[in-house]
């Protein structure tokens, strides 16, 4: 068996996705918990700022962001779990691959609720709360609380599993995200780098749909 | 010499404790004088279902100043329960309506630093009372401009005196 080498597997655009992401959730919570209802719309806001770039670098992007390459079906994720070995690529895992759409998924719903939500007291409320009436904001706010745990729940899972691989099958899958490169069989293609202009059109429009969203979605509303 | 000492100390015992009675009477009771049991249980029920109130018709106010195009009837509405609700705000903390008396939000430190509570419920009576003003001219302009102070007088007491939203 040959020497693993060291590839590119994620590119700067989702290293500075991923870590903007954990930074901005927890401060979320922090924000919530202090009272900082403001603060804590705005990350949210920054939030759906991020997973919009992060839905269009999943088609235009590096190649290991692109779902096309890493989602997979039920076949490859079974045999995964039967023969670690018999999947080998720069990238998500099979298993890893709904890890990630189950996060993206859950944080799209949880910012979406979050949109609608009015807070208790009445003094702040997503930029949308304003369609529907008082009561079912009240109801959006609750879905929200309740469905941070859902969000909580996929963030243990995926420490977890990271912590696993850690422990029982010696790779490095933090270290990966910080410095983009990880110890791969030799023979596996690395990743394929995305442009760089493209990731920053993304960012552009995820942060212009944002923008539309907070100024009430015109025409649609006022 | 002892016995002078000794004699000293219980005279400035006694000044000390009539002092401190004095100021127990002259100090104002927040609201009324200590309740308990079903009284008390009754007050905390109120003062619920009022904050809950208070909460709605801040939320009708805000989605309709912060609308762009407020409808002033339902705003003058919601002003004019906000106003009666926060008349009624003061009788709702007495003593013995706190967290040892049952489920509430309502923070020990309310019966603790019972001056500045009652300021702050003042706070809350006068900006209520002057959006409610605001909001009956019928300009929606004038009563969005009042609508912050009276925002900022909710927050002032909550963060301070109630505790997290139990789910």
């Amino acid at each position: 068996m040959s020497e693993p080498v060291k590839v590119a597997v994620w590119d700067v655009p989702i290293r500075l996705f991923h870590w903007l992401l954990v930074g901005l959730i927890g401060f979320s919570f922090y924000a919530v918990k202090s009272g900082h209802v403001v603060w804590h719309i705005y990350s949210g806001l920054a939030i759906l700022s991020l997973l919009i770039f992060r839905l269009l670098w999943g088609l235009v992007g590096s190649s290991t962001a692109r779902f096309a390459t890493f989602v997979a079906g039920p076949e490859r994720v079974l045999g995964y779990l039967r023969d670690k070995s018999s999947w080998a690529a720069a990238g998500h895992s099979p298993l890893g691959a709904l890890s990630v759409l189950a996060l993206l998924g859950a944080l799209l719903v949880q910012v979406g609720l979050g949109l609608f939500a009015v807070d208790e007291d009445g003094l702040n409320e997503g930029p949308l709360a304003h369609f529907i009436s008082v009561d079912k904001a009240d109801l959006m706010r609750g879905i929200h609380g309740a469905w941070f745990f859902v969000v909580a729940a996929l963030i243990v899972l995926h420490v977890g599993a990271i912590v696993y691989y850690r422990l029982f099958q010696k790779q490095k899958l933090t270290k990966a995200m910080i410095t983009g490169r990880k110890a791969l069989e030799p023979g596996v293609a690395p990743m394929r780098p995305g442009k760089w202009w493209v990731a920053v059109i993304c960012l552009i429009a995820g942060i212009a749909v944002t923008r539309w969203i907070i100024a009430g979605v015109p025409p649609f509303g006022g | 010499m002892r016995k002078t000492i000794v004699a000293a100390a219980a005279v400035i015992a006694l000044v000390a404790c009539s002092k401190q009675n004095q100021t127990r009477v002259s100090a104002p009771a927040p609201a009324s004088a200590t309740v308990s049991g079903a009284k008390a249980k009754s007050v905390m029920h109120e003062r619920s279902d009022g904050m809950k109130k208070v909460g709605k018709a801040m939320k009708i106010l805000g989605a309709q100043i912060k609308s762009g195009a407020p409808d002033m009837t339902a705003v003058k509405a919601a002003a004019a329960a906000m106003d009666g609700l926060a008349r009624k705000s003061s009788a709702w903390f007495p003593a013995g309506t706190g967290p040892d008396a049952g489920k509430t939000r309502a923070k020990a430190e309310i019966w603790l630093k019972p001056q500045d509570f009652a300021a702050k419920v003042k706070g809350f009576q006068t900006a209520a009372a002057n959006f409610n003003a605001a909001a009956q001219t019928g300009n929606a302009a004038t009563a969005t401009a009042s609508l912050g102070e009276l925002g900022k007088s909710c927050k002032a007491c909550h963060d301070n005196y109630r505790s997290d939203e139990h789910r």
